[in-house]
């Protein structure tokens, strides 16, 4: 055999560039398998998870008492102004109801009783438990701050609305994007492209603390930030 | 078999559902794809659909620093726990070495929303250890990317691996199902060594993140035969999904007998995907959900992909009232979010006109050579063995022998090489996919990274 059919038969095609290899190290890349031991199942050290609603077998109700409790709630929440679904969707399952209902042990009118329902699955990391909706004001300056910053919650928080939690910001934009206020909003920024492109480097953070500092914390922030441009087609405030 | 086989009737089961309402509250920044807002959407609709009644509903503990470690190296944890937005500065070395910054930014609030979306998954396999429940949903998981000291794909923290160690403690063997566009690579890299964990993905496969999936990767040491990979091309349908996940999950769970499921429901493989190129309706997709329920085995249903929030929604509204055997209305009901969902306000999607490039002959193919594999695997201890018939004794021969235990700097004898058949490529070639951040990311680093000079790190067996 010639030295060229030798170089023949070793050759490979090159691996095409995107593939990649699951690697194989247990200190590094691999789960630590734990000893299955029927005689000895470890117990969970986790801590309890709140219960919300849970299914009964002996004692729930049924679907139409469900209902109709649900329909009486309605009533309540309508009785004492709180935001109430549609005509037509009242037997609609409500967290909050539900869990009282559960909590006094599937008797409705002990459930009724105990309205006003805290809200139990609040979400009380991101949003602070006293936080109310936003008035006009901060409305405004949300509008004013998307235009400017785009959907950069941290710096609209930390340039024009410090008082809230960027959770905060984040559901409101989703709730206003519903609104015929953002429909509004949208048509008068047909092709709306921030004037920050938002950008993860470190130094564009450190350039929007220092004009932080500039402007004070609630200060309007009028400059631009002296970001390389990119590529990036303009925002359309997609969900 | 430990499943007892199929239930030919749906049978009653009670469903624990894992939701914190923080979660819609955490935002990867502007021009991500990845919005934990469509859990909150799912919610709604879970919740306005009545199928909330039929659930057990808890908010999951937050997974402490110690449970994220059972996987997750301790100062990868460190890291996620200390680096902010405000703070990224001292921490830009950490930030390329665990890959947080492009894909993966830095986002406020970061730790707190790996603690949920663990938590949910680690509460779920609890509650199916303690055989509290059939079926465990948690929706704010399924971030099978992660891997142990580094972030990739939008993913931080591995819920389902953290999941599957808490089910190991309890259960024998534990198969991972994962239906996502993309293949599950964390989860197979974490369970690659080991005969407990069975790892079967389903996913586009050709120049398409994150590169890995091969139909000839299946595993390493006692983990050998344990990993399947099925790698798919782009617009698969319904009817040609379901021709190659039931045979083959039906394979799985006679050899594997899987005493626990966890199928990670990624809705990326749906039609209309931003990111992703398949051809799936919600009812291809739920089929496969449907398929686990029909088996008398613990299961445990995690999120994953998806790309376009409101069939996110859609996905796993339809996948939860599968998991209680409920049907629901086409017509959508009255939520919070409502208006996301128009112009038609359905639950299910069409598919598109989109060509399947998955033909009959190509899935027949795979199906052969994945069912071939698994023929190989050892029956379970619980399944009586059988004597292998002569005439596929003879059949055998010490070539493979001789090839596995070859020194791999010397060249093989002739009469072995001779005997070798060349791969046909058949599931190797894929073109160039638009819009896939990770996609481009990716080649993007590996091109700098190979300009650089830098060396790949060997892959060690």
């Amino acid at each position: 055999m010639s030295g060229f059919d030798d170089d023949d038969d070793d050759y490979a095609p090159p691996p095409d560039p995107w593939k990649r290899s699951i690697r194989v190290d247990p200190v590094l890349f691999q789960a630590d398998v734990p000893l299955f031991n029927e005689a000895t199942v470890e117990e969970s050290a986790r801590e309890d998870d709140t219960i919300l609603w849970t299914i009964d077998q002996t004692n729930q109700p049924s679907d139409e008492v469900i209902d109709n409790y649900l329909k009486d709630v309605v009533g309540l929440r309508k009785a004492h102004d709180q935001p109430c679904p549609p005509a037509g969707t009242e037997s609609r399952d409500d967290e909050d109801a539900l869990c009282a209902l559960y909590r006094s042990n599937f008797d409705t009118e002990k459930a009724k009783e105990s309205f006003p329902f805290p809200h139990i699955n609040a979400p009380f990391r991101t949003v602070r438990s006293d936080a109310l909706g936003f008035d006009e004001s901060e409305a405004k300056a949300f509008e004013e701050s998307l235009e400017l910053y785009g959907k950069d919650f941290s710096l609209i928080r930390r340039l024009r609305l410090p008082y809230r939690k960027v959770g905060e910001l984040i559901e409101y934009y989703y709730q206003w994007k519903l609104t015929p206020g953002y429909r509004v909003w949208r048509d008068a920024h047909p092709q709306h492209a921030p004037v920050v492109q938002p950008h993860l480097s470190a130094a564009w953070h450190q350039q929007a603390a220092q004009l932080e500092d500039q402007n004070g914390q609630t200060g309007f922030v009028e400059a631009s930030f002296s970001e390389p441009s990119t590529s990036e087609e303009p925002s359309t405030l997609t969900n | 078999m430990n499943s007892n086989g199929p239930l030919m009737e749906h049978g009653k089961r009670r469903v624990a559902y894992y939701y914190d309402s923080n979660i819609g509250n955490y935002y990867y920044g502007q021009g991500h794809v990845m919005k934990p807002h469509r859990i909150r959407m799912t919610h709604h609709l879970v919740l306005n659909y009545g199928l909330y009644r039929n659930l057990e509903i808890f908010r999951p503990f937050p997974a402490s620093f110690e449970d994220m470690t059972r996987f997750h190296s301790d100062e990868y944890m460190t890291f996620l726990k200390s680096a902010n937005p405000d703070n990224l500065k001292s921490f830009n070395k950490q930030m390329l070495k665990f890959n947080v910054g492009e894909d993966c930014p830095l986002f406020d609030g970061l730790y707190e929303f790996c603690q949920l979306s663990s938590g949910g998954s680690l509460a779920a396999a609890t509650k199916l250890n303690k055989q509290k429940v059939d079926i465990a949903i948690n929706w704010m998981g399924g971030l099978h990317h992660a891997k142990k000291s580094e972030a990739s794909g939008f993913c931080y923290t591995n819920d389902i691996v953290l999941g599957i160690l808490e089910l190991l403690k309890y259960h024998k063997r534990v198969l991972y199902v994962d239906i996502d566009v993309h293949h599950g690579d964390g989860v197979e890299e974490a369970f690659y060594t080991t005969d407990r964990v069975m790892t079967v993905s389903f996913h586009k496969y050709g120049d398409f993140f994150p590169g890995t999936g091969d139909l000839k990767d299946i595993g390493a040491g006692k983990g050998k035969l344990y990993s399947v990979n099925v790698p798919l091309r782009d617009g698969i349908t319904d009817v040609s999904y379901q021709s190659i996940f039931k045979p083959i999950m039906t394979k799985v769970m006679e050899r594997f007998d899987p005493c626990a499921v966890v199928l990670q429901c990624g809705a990326d493989s749906l039609n209309g995907d931003r990111l992703g190129p398949f051809n799936l309706t919600l009812k291809g997709h739920g089929e496969c959900a449907r398929f686990f329920r029909s088996y008398n085995v613990p299961l445990m249903m995690v999120g994953g992909g998806g790309y376009t929030p409101r069939n996110v929604a859609r996905c796993w509204t339809y996948e939860t009232s599968i998991a209680v055997d409920k049907e629901v209305p086409n017509e959508l009901p009255y939520n919070d979010y409502f208006e996301y969902f128009g112009p038609n306000y359905r639950l299910h999607i069409e598919s598109s006109n989109a060509a399947n490039e998955n033909s009959s002959d190509m899935l027949a193919k795979l199906q052969t050579d994945v069912i071939a594999n698994l023929e190989q695997l050892t029956f379970v201890p619980s399944v009586q063995m059988r004597p292998i018939p002569e005439d596929a004794l003879s059949a055998l021969n010490d070539d493979s022998l001789i090839a596995d235990q070859a020194n791999p700097d010397k060249r093989l004898p002739p009469q072995i090489t001779d005997g070798m058949i060349q791969d046909d490529g058949d599931f190797y070639d894929g073109e160039r996919e638009g819009d896939d951040r990770r996609n481009e990311s990716d080649a993007k680093r590996a091109a700098q990274f190979e300009s650089e000079g830098g060396e790949k790190r060997q892959k060690t067996e």
